[in-house]
């Protein structure tokens, strides 16, 4: 199931950060690890994963270099020092919105949401 | 749909190839030929539909030359990606979205990119379009009103400058007073305005002397008017009473000055006006009659005006 265009704009590029968070990425990698780790609930359209890659290198939160290691130019994108504390900044701020969902009864429970969840875990 | 790639393009030549090389290539001896996308998306061996979608992304997003190609090779190179992990080409097409919605996003997120100096620059561009129309709007309503409208005048100001001297009653009004004290002037006689008779300092042993009385004693009503107007609080000044205006005129509503002090034989002559110095000069030489006539019974020497 994919989540609605307004909660994807502002999980997509959390998840995005995260996904790079540990090693840089190209775009389509970044696109198979968004679906496949998060079970596709975060799958996007590259019509929609590249302007925000193009955003986020906008405003420097990722920095993107052409590499031809692997036959051919790839563009890959990593973390920046500023991005890395806006995804800090970023998933304290969802941590609080997940526990009030919790405290809602709209979310499950901590221990459950950690392990259903492939990006708060396993994502190396 | 044909997904066979395609490769029957003519290579370019070296003309092609320097006029399709950014200048950091150049610079680098590389003739790259980078900015030509469908010469990158033909050695990419791309199928005709996913070129297509390239060219189309690329060309819809309407950035700078550079950006454009920039954003055609990581098109190419995320689906050269795809292909090679074994997806169709309509699957790729299919999982990208609308071209028209990616080069809208992308145009969007790329200028946010681009340097302070050129966001500095179309600001200052559009601040003067935007002042420009401004301008352009303003003149035509201007234009407009002048041709189509006509004066109306909404304040009266002679009316706000009445207001205060109107709101004086009548009968605290010096200056009907000095009015009437200016009709029943009459002139000194003719005589006593030749150099010989010293008008107004007349000494009492002067032969002018019964001529200056005389005027005195006919300038008594006016000068009774006088008297009765300096023991006004108010002048009230106007001319609005005037017939012959269609608007009123000036109004001033002064203090008038109530200290009409007797003037000695050494003293010099004080002004005697009660009203402000725009009124007449008749009206001050009646005032200064005035005192004269008050010191009639002093037997005082001499008359100041």
């Amino acid at each position: 199931m994919k989540v609605e265009r307004e909660l994807m704009r502002g999980a997509g590029p959390v998840a995005v950060l995260k996904l790079l968070e540990r090693q840089e990425m190209y775009g389509y990698e970044l696109v198979e690890r968004l679906s496949t780790q998060s079970g596709g609930v975060l799958a996007m359209g590259q019509s929609t994963l590249y302007p925000m890659l193009y955003a986020l290198e906008g405003k420097g939160l990722i920095k993107s270099v052409w590499r031809d290691d692997a036959e051919r130019p790839r563009r890959y994108y990593r973390l920046t020092d500023k991005g890395r504390k806006r995804l800090a900044s970023d998933t304290e701020q969802w941590q609080r919105v997940i526990q009030a969902m919790q405290a809602l009864g709209i979310a499950g429970t901590p221990r459950a949401a950690s392990c259903s969840h492939p990006l708060a875990g396993g994502a190396a | 749909m044909n997904n066979e790639p395609t490769s029957d393009r003519p290579s370019p030549g070296v003309v092609h190839l320097a006029h399709t090389t950014p200048l950091s290539d150049a610079i680098q001896g590389r003739l790259t030929g980078r900015l030509d996308i469908a010469l990158a998306c033909d050695r990419a061996g791309l199928p005709p539909s996913i070129r297509e979608l390239v060219l189309q992304t690329a060309q819809a997003t309407r950035l700078w030359r550079v950006e454009r190609a920039d954003v055609a090779h990581e098109l190419i190179a995320h689906f050269r990606d795809g292909i090679e992990a074994g997806r169709t080409p309509d699957e790729l097409i299919a999982a990208f979205g609308e071209s028209l919605v990616a080069a809208r996003l992308i145009r969007r997120a790329k200028k946010q990119s681009r340097p302070l100096s050129w966001k500095l620059w179309i600001l200052l561009w559009k601040s003067i379009g935007a002042l420009l129309v401004l301008s352009i709007l303003l003149y035509l309503i201007l234009f407009i009103r002048y041709h189509t409208g006509s004066p109306v005048v909404k304040v009266n100001p002679i009316a706000t400058l009445n207001a205060p001297a109107l709101s004086i009653p009548t009968e605290e009004r010096a200056w009907n007073r000095y009015k009437l004290a200016i009709s029943a002037y009459t002139k000194p006689h003719d005589d006593l305005m030749l150099p010989g008779a010293q008008w107004p300092h007349i000494p009492a042993d002067s032969p002018y002397r019964d001529l200056a009385l005389a005027t005195l004693e006919a300038n008594r009503p006016a000068l009774e008017h006088v008297h009765a107007a300096a023991a006004m609080p108010r002048s009230a000044t106007s001319s609005a009473s005037r017939s012959n205006q269609t608007l009123p005129g000036p109004i001033m509503a002064v203090k008038s000055r109530r200290s009409m002090t007797p003037i000695g034989p050494t003293t010099r002559p004080r002004s005697a006006s009660c009203s402000p110095r725009s009124e007449s000069s008749e009206s001050s030489r009646i005032s200064s009659c005035s005192t004269r006539c008050s010191r009639e019974s002093n037997t005082t020497p001499h008359v100041w005006l």
